[in-house]
């Protein structure tokens, strides 16, 4: 664990609306008010179901979306400020940093492997473009021999260098997007449903690969998914997100233990358990109806229209994120007592 | 389950082989599987993308397609011959007695007729007689039976307007409007959210207890199996390498490939931070299979004959049998002791 290490990233009240033609309002309200901070070399996993902003708030923060407002500090350096006024809304004096040299430390690994790579490009081609951009290598024979290292390091041989994305198996094409993520050194990885395109057998191969890296370069993890029991695995904190709102944020073996938001402790009952007796035996807490419209959020807390325990407070007043117990974070109006 | 027809076969499966013939060659996709199945029993069956899980459930339904072919073994459904079957008499059987639903609600749905008209139009396919009053009232029941409200309004309604889970609905209705006696699920909750999955199994659930048909649950997802399956068949490479009451298959499994699947998957109650243990390698290319067992170059228990011959089926339990030659082994050793 990275207790007392330094705070790597660093968000405050981070939006990011959608624009939708035609059209009155804000659009897609699909980050709303996000605030976190990840310690170095720590993972943060982010769970949630899907449409309730995760992959949003990955993209945000790396600037792949241009926020709506709030800040994100980076290393102790504000690289978006444009905090919200008095009244709610965004101040529009935004600062923002030239991105690029950002871009070589703050990398990200998709979903789907196929689509992020270029069919076209061999692999040695599709990593070398990322060490070429950011002038990394001294020469061609150090070009080629960094590719090779990188091939080496996600468990491919040197000479898959010159074959094409089609040629390689799902596990494979997701190992290509990890080297491709790693060929610039970077500190921080955004790892955005890495395993979720992935059979059963090889997700296990790609979760420990991961750990491996991360042991070994120092990195920091933001891991999003929708798979609890992945995130529960390799992440020291998790955060959990409903309707682009973070409704509960703790220690990774607190939170299962002790969820306190109502949303966590439906997320967490709903999650099969590969044991048949202990699924026999648990009580599931089954969430009625559908998640609301991000276009259309209820008022006050997102989750009141299906909390079982909602009271009359809950449709009114927008619940605050705080500290409830030392690290572990809840909106709810109901731990206000 | 203790229904009182439930040790009555409803299916019987019979060393049942489907072969693809490609341009590049035949591919064995299912290569030899046997199994029966009873009245209100739920079996699971489990496999890797490949592992020619839904190829087996799509011959028993008449809906393989071209290059697709059954070449050998038996289907028998109460009886009957489902292989031998005439277009017409293959077309009757399908809806009434047997019913599918499918991975992705969307796609099976026709986006431009109402879900009235499509639930009334798969109820007047097999029952010409009944008249459009009665067919729209039975189409109204099915509905509040899978628990969709509103259900006057939501009939006149296209399935762009229904969400991911309720579409899953629709399905489940217009598969069971016919009462078939055998319901075919190949993935139906793995594009759907936790929550929503809980819902649908749920819902499943109590469909089964009240109809007592028979259920083929296809899966990759073992939490999922231990939920709501009587019994599990474990495929790998287009043979089924293990298969057992599905107390036994967590418990007590007895092939290598199962106790490597439950081995690699986190579990969301697990008490502290336990290193994953892969299954190391990559699935089989169908292509070109290993002789011997398909499983073997991915085994750690490799013997010099898994490479050279497939292992018959031991019975390792009650109704609990395995393909592996280490089964065999053991059997040897113990009758000579």
């Amino acid at each position: 664990m990275a207790n007392e290490e330094k705070v790597l990233l660093e968000i405050k009240n981070l939006r990011k609306y959608f624009p939708v033609k035609g059209i009155k309002g804000p659009g897609v309200q699909a980050v709303q008010d996000v605030s976190l901070f990840i310690r170095k070399g720590e993972t943060l996993g982010l769970v949630g179901e899907s449409g309730c902003g995760k992959t949003t708030l990955g993209r945000t923060i790396l600037r792949l979306y241009e926020p709506t407002g709030g800040t994100i500090i980076y290393d102790g350096k504000p690289i978006y400020d444009n905090p919200l006024g008095p009244d709610g809304k965004p101040l529009g004096k935004c600062q923002s940093e030239n991105m690029l040299p950002y871009r070589r430390k703050m990398q990200i690994i998709f979903q789907d492997p196929s689509a992020s790579l270029d069919p076209r490009m061999t692999v040695g081609e599709i990593i070398g473009e990322a060490i070429d951009i950011h002038k990394l290598a001294a020469s061609k024979s150090d070009r080629s021999d960094m590719i090779k290292e990188l091939l080496r390091k996600v468990g491919l041989n040197t000479e898959h260098a010159n074959r094409y994305p089609h040629e390689f198996s799902g596990g494979q094409q997701q190992r290509v997007g990890i080297a491709r993520a790693l060929a610039v050194k970077p500190e921080f990885i955004v790892c955005d449903e890495p395993i979720s395109a992935l059979d059963v057998s090889i997700q296990s191969q790609v979760v420990n690969m991961l750990e491996d890296m991360q042991q070994e370069l120092g990195l920091t993890y933001l891991f999003i998914a929708h798979d609890l029991s992945v995130v529960r695995h390799i992440s020291n904190r998790i955060g959990v997100m409903y309707l682009g709102s973070l409704v509960e944020l703790g220690e990774s073996y607190e939170l299962n233990r002790n969820p306190i938001h109502p949303y966590t402790q439906t997320l967490l009952s709903a999650v099969p358990v590969p044991d048949p007796k202990v699924s026999r035996s648990r009580q599931r807490i089954v969430l009625e109806g559908d998640i609301p419209s991000p276009m259309n959020p209820p008022s006050g807390c997102r989750f009141h229209t299906r909390c079982p325990y909602a009271t009359e407070k809950c449709s009114q007043q927008v619940p605050v994120f705080k500290e409830h117990e030392p690290g572990h974070w809840a909106a709810c109006h109901l731990l206000d007592k | 389950m203790s229904e009182q027809n439930s040790s009555q076969k409803l299916l019987e499966v019979k060393d049942l082989h489907v072969s693809f013939f490609t341009p590049a060659g035949e591919v064995k996709a299912v290569g030899g599987i046997s199994y029966d199945l009873n009245y209100g029993e739920v079996m699971g069956v489990v496999g890797e993308s490949g592992s020619g899980k839904s190829v087996e459930a799509y011959s028993i339904i008449g809906l393989l397609q071209s290059p697709g072919k059954v070449i050998g073994g038996s289907i028998t459904f109460e009886g009957q011959d489902v292989l031998s079957f005439s277009k017409a008499e293959m077309t009757a059987f399908r809806g009434n007695k047997v019913a599918m639903i499918f991975q992705n609600p969307m796609t099976c749905l026709n986006p431009v007729y109402t879900i009235g008209n499509q639930l009334v139009e798969a109820l007047r396919a097999h029952d010409k007689n009944i008249s459009s009053k009665d067919a729209e009232k039975r189409a109204m029941e099915m509905m509040e039976m899978v628990g969709i409200n509103n259900v006057e309004k939501r009939m006149k309604q296209y399935p762009h307007e229904f969400s991911g889970g309720m579409r899953q609905r629709v399905m489940i209705a217009m598969g069971l409007i016919c009462h078939p006696q055998l319901l075919i699920a190949d993935e139906p909750t793995t594009a759907l959210d936790v929550t929503i999955q809980a819902q649908i199994l749920e819902l499943m659930k109590d469909l089964q207890k009240k109809t007592k048909m028979g259920i083929i649950f296809i899966t990759h997802n073992l939490g999922v199996v231990a939920d709501i399956c009587d019994k599990v068949s474990v495929m790998y490479a287009g043979k089924m390498v293990e298969q057992g009451p599905v107390d036994d298959i967590f418990y007590a499994p007895a092939h290598p490939y199962t106790e490597g699947l439950l081995r690699s998957m986190p579990r969301v109650d697990a008490e502290s931070y336990e290193r994953l243990i892969p299954i190391e390698g990559t699935p089989v290319d169908m292509l070109n299979p290993p002789e011997g067992c398909p499983f073997a170059p991915r085994c750690e228990k490799c013997m010099k004959i898994c490479l050279k011959k497939m292992p018959p089926y031991v019975e390792v339990g009650e109704n609990h049998r395995s393909a592996c030659w280490l089964r065999v082994q053991e059997r040897i050793n113990k009758e000579e002791a």
